[in-house]
């Protein structure tokens, strides 16, 4: 099959990738691999890519061919926009008078897979059909999530439609069978939803945490024991300093957006306030820690990526941190093992913001030291050695990396997220 | 104003002076020959009952009374303000940036620093004790440092950029504590910031607020320095107190004792306004004042748009013994403005002694009080129509209302009111005018109307930062003209200080009951103290 990938995100490459890999002739109008500022680092994925494009299936570039699915991975900001975004295609199609696919695959408004299909209908193309596909696609871990998804998830009404896709995607639904297919509507709200209540069970385990961290409560333990009820589960119970991504938080706008909370503030509102109260948190701390005398200090930032295993900061708690720093003249000094050129590119030269080489390094001689991205390469370091270099022993871990007893022993102050110890 | 030689004249005028309707009659073109422009607000007075020959008589008033050359000792910062030598430089706090002399230059240095202050904690960059962000501002402040700021920030809220929208800015004035009992009830007082607003930072009624909030905050932080760091901000002409008071120097905001407390709202008193509105909209509003004082400073007088409503008042009290002003704004975003206006002109022009001290026998400043016009029609009109009071009004709308391009719904039923608004105020300051006359009348006496309260209009395009600057500034010099003629000092308030003294003295009595001193008092007081704390021992009831 001929598809064409509108869109340079991690997932437009991905999913190029995973239908290169099966054979699809696929193309995209980008002319590097992974260009156009996709802040990822996905090597598995950049391996593939290459390959791909050596075999001839992944060209890049071209603009001229006809392609059997347009795939629409790019985020556009209205129907119209959208319109214009396929109009090429949807006017070959129209001549071809072949069947043909869109399938959009971002979180969208709900209504506009229909709006679309309406809209190729009046234009004559209705041999153009389109479909709502949802990628679930986790940074860190694009690829797999395209060739091993849990379920995948297909907004159509139209049998010839699935039909089609089912042959695509089956590659990738193998071992048992998890095409899950809907009309687009429930299929565009699914995709909302499944981020809203991953949204709201973190929100939900922070207001905990505030709760545990007034009254002497280790989260830790009410996280496992509220894990073990299968009602639950473990997924997304970790309290922290704050959730980001930019497609997560997009998904959640959007569905913010449909439940229409301009008049009274709803569920989800107060899951982006916790969220945002959250990302302020370590901050908070350190103020009271220093009695708001804050400013001429110095602090670490251990992470600024805002999940492991990325190179993308959009959303980070850490451009939070780094602002409320800087504005009451604290020194910075940030480490992360991949997000660094990406943090630099888009805050630039600032006075009082350094970059180092090592965590070690950038904890050197500061008064403060601030996890925000849970990195393995943190997890095991010599957290005495990085205490001897301080300024001041506090630790302020966003993400409950660290034991409070092993730290405490080391003779940090240590305080994570609802570990009972408030600062 | 006795030894002007307008004086038989005016006199002599009013005595005779027809009624408006006959004025009118006798006048063809009065609408257009009695109205003037000044700083985009149009001064309609076609309504009062003045001639030509008045007009020109009240303008040989003004100059016989040295208006002109008391205008330019106001404007130069000279000490007008007798009786406490010193200068009444409100319009120092007005004049642009680039045009400040030397002098005034400490203007433009508070504004910096207000503005430095207003983009922290907009911008959450403030914090309170605990490392929040602030989201509610309270004003602590009475009389000219409440009564301005409350009335603008009210007055222009749909003016508040986006910054300003997400703060909640308060104001408590009352020595009994009642709205701060409302405001700490729901108040976080880890994200509640206090602004202590008094010139001499000593007002009783404002530091009495001020401790109770220091003891509230002291409940949830125990380190009194962090806690006076994050969550006071000081407003006064007296540093030293405020330092006395525990306010760490980034904490203060300075302004001068040449700013009278009722003209303080152009100064660093503004600060709520800043705030609530934005510092943009706040310049916007000095902007507009400024526009005044030029006019106010160069417009012939009989073309001077204060002067006129100066004059005016004037005619109606000491010529036509009208001692009743009132207050009329067709704008439900003015509901503040007769309040403002009732501290301005009674606590500027309420003096019966002149200014080398001797006792005048002659009326001042009237009585003014007022309302949202529209809603006052409910309530006192009844009076102002067919009472036995003459009263002079001021009506107060601005033409245009709901026009912005933005798309908001229900916009064609609220120009609708609008439209219906202003249908009411040109009604009823022409039934006040003509009576009966305007309309086919009645037979009936209680359905008379005698017409004849003179009224005058004062027209916006829109009410906005500018327009209200205006408007505001307009008053001010109104009440300087007119104190001119008179001959008193408008910018004193001995008349508020006795009373002070005696709660003094009163408030350890009625701490002690059946303390001797309690004899001292008179029979009237002395009992209705006895009957408090007769009360207050049985907490139960009767």
């Amino acid at each position: 099959m001929n598809v064409r990938v509108l869109g340079d995100s991690l997932e437009a490459w991905a999913l190029a990738g995973a239908l290169a890999l099966t054979g699809c002739d696929v193309s995209m109008s980008q002319s590097e691999l992974l260009g156009g500022g996709a802040d990822t680092a996905e090597p598995d994925l950049l391996q593939l890519l290459e390959k791909q494009q050596a075999a001839g299936r992944l060209r890049l570039g071209r603009q001229q061919g006809a392609a059997d699915l347009l795939l629409v991975t790019r985020r556009l900001p209205s129907l119209e926009a959208l319109q214009r975004a396929v109009q090429d295609f949807a006017d070959s199609g129209k001549a071809s008078g072949q069947p043909r696919l869109i399938a959009l695959t971002q979180s969208v408004a709900i209504g506009t897979t229909d709006a679309l299909q309406s809209w190729l209908d009046e234009q004559g193309a209705a041999n153009v059909r389109v479909l709502y596909w949802p990628a679930f696609v986790q940074a860190g871990r694009a690829l797999e999530s395209i060739t091993r998804p849990e379920r995948i998830l297909l907004g159509t009404c139209d049998a010839a439609v699935e039909r089609v896709m089912r042959r695509l995607l089956s590659p990738f639904n193998r071992s048992r069978d998890t095409l899950l297919v809907m009309p687009p509507k429930e299929a565009e709200l699914s995709k909302l939803a499944i981020n809203g209540m991953l949204a709201t069970r973190v929100s939900y385990m922070n207001e905990l945490a505030r709760l545990a961290e007034d009254k002497g409560i280790d989260i830790e333990q009410v996280r496992q024991g509220m894990g073990t009820d299968s009602r639950i589960g473990f997924q997304y119970l970790y309290p922290g300093c704050g959730f980001g991504g930019e497609a997560f938080l997009e998904t959640l706008s959007q569905l913010n957006r449909e439940l229409g909370h301009q008049r009274e503030p709803g569920l989800l509102s107060s899951v982006f306030k916790i969220n945002e109260q959250q990302k302020d948190l370590l901050f908070q701390k350190f103020w009271r820690y220093f009695g708001a005398q804050v400013a001429g200090r110095t602090v670490a930032l251990w992470g600024c990526a805002f999940k492991p295993n990325t190179s993308a900061v959009e959303g980070s708690p850490a451009l939070t941190l780094i602002e409320a720093l800087l504005s009451h003249d604290v020194n910075v000094q940030v480490y992360d093992p991949m997000a660094m050129p990406v943090l630099r590119r888009r805050l630039g030269p600032l006075p009082g913001l350094s970059y180092l080489d090592s965590a070690e390094a950038a904890a050197q001689g500061t008064d403060a030291l601030m996890l925000v991205t849970e990195w393995k390469e943190f997890w095991n370091l010599d957290m005495a050695a990085v205490l001897a270099g301080m300024k001041a022993p506090l630790l302020l871990d966003g993400r409950n990396v660290f034991e409070p007893e092993r730290m405490h022993e080391l003779g940090w102050v240590y305080s994570g997220v609802g570990r009972g110890v408030s600062v | 104003m006795k030894t002007c030689q307008a004086l038989p004249a005016l006199q002599q005028c009013a005595a005779s002076i027809p009624h408006l309707r006959d004025l009118f009659q006798g006048q063809p073109g009065r609408g257009q020959a009695l109205q003037l422009q000044g700083a985009g607000i149009t001064l309609d007075y076609s309504k009062q009952r003045v001639s030509t020959e008045v007009l020109e008589l009240l303008v040989q008033l003004a100059q016989q009374s040295g208006l002109e050359a008391e205008r330019e000792r106001l404007f130069a910062g000279e000490a007008v303000n007798r009786t406490e030598k010193r200068a009444a430089w409100h319009t120092a706090l007005r004049v642009p940036a680039n045009r400040q002399s030397p002098s005034q230059a400490c203007v433009e240095e508070q504004l910096q620093r207000m503005s430095r202050l207003v983009d922290r904690i907009q911008s959450g960059v403030w914090r309170g004790f605990s490392g929040k962000r602030i989201t509610d501002v309270v004003n602590l402040g009475v009389g000219g440092s409440d009564l301005g700021p409350l009335m603008v920030t009210h007055g222009l809220r749909e003016y508040a950029n986006a910054a300003a929208q997400g703060l909640r800015v308060h104001f408590a004035s009352t020595i009994d504590g009642s709205q701060l009992f409302d405001l700490l009830d729901h108040l976080n007082p880890e994200t509640s910031l206090f602004i202590i607003s008094s010139k001499s930072f000593s007002t009783i009624d404002t530091l009495s607020n001020a401790d109770t909030v220091r003891s509230w905050l002291s409940s949830h932080c125990e380190d009194e320095a962090l806690m006076l760091r994050c969550h006071f901000i000081g407003v006064s002409a007296a540093r030293d107190r405020m330092t006395v008071w525990g306010l760490p120097q980034d904490n203060q905001l300075h302004f001068w004792d040449w700013v009278g407390g009722r003209f303080s709202l152009w100064s660093v008193i503004g600060l709520p306004i800043a705030l609530a509105l934005g510092m943009s909209a706040f310049r916007q509003l000095l902007s507009g004042a400024h526009a005044m004082d030029e006019h106010f400073r160069t417009a012939p007088l009989s073309q001077n748009l204060p002067v006129m409503l100066a004059l005016l008042g004037v005619w109606n009290v000491n010529f036509l013994d009208i001692r009743a002003h009132a207050i009329l704004p067709y704008d439900g975003r003015l509901k503040y403005f007769p309040s403002y206006l009732e501290q301005l002109e009674m606590e500027s022009n309420g003096k019966s002694v002149d200014q080398q001290g001797r006792a005048l026998d002659y009326s001042t400043c009237p009585v003014l009080w007022g309302e949202i016009g529209a809603n006052a029609q409910h309530a006192f009109y009844q009076l102002l129509h067919q009472g036995t009071q003459s009263v002079a009004s001021d009506f107060i709308l601005a033409a245009c209302r709901y026009d912005a391009p933005g798309h908001y719904a229900h916009q064609e039923p609220l120009r609708a009111q609008h439209q219906l608004n202003i249908a009411n105020c040109l009604a009823q300051s022409r039934v006040l005018a003509f009576g009966d006359a305007a309309v086919e009348s009645e037979n009936s006496p209680w359905q008379r109307y005698p017409g004849n309260q003179p009224s005058s209009t004062l027209l916006l395009k829109r009410l906005d930062p500018v327009s209200l600057g205006a408007l505001i500034a307009a008053y001010e010099h109104k009440v300087f003209v007119q104190a001119v003629i008179w001959n008193i000092n408008p910018f004193d308030q001995w008349g508020v200080e006795l009373g002070k003294q005696v709660a003094l003295q009163l408030q350890p009595l009625l701490r002690q009951p059946g303390s001797s001193a309690m004899h001292e008092l008179d029979d009237s007081t002395r009992t209705l103290a006895l009957r408090i704390q007769q009360q207050q021992a049985c907490k139960g009831g009767e």
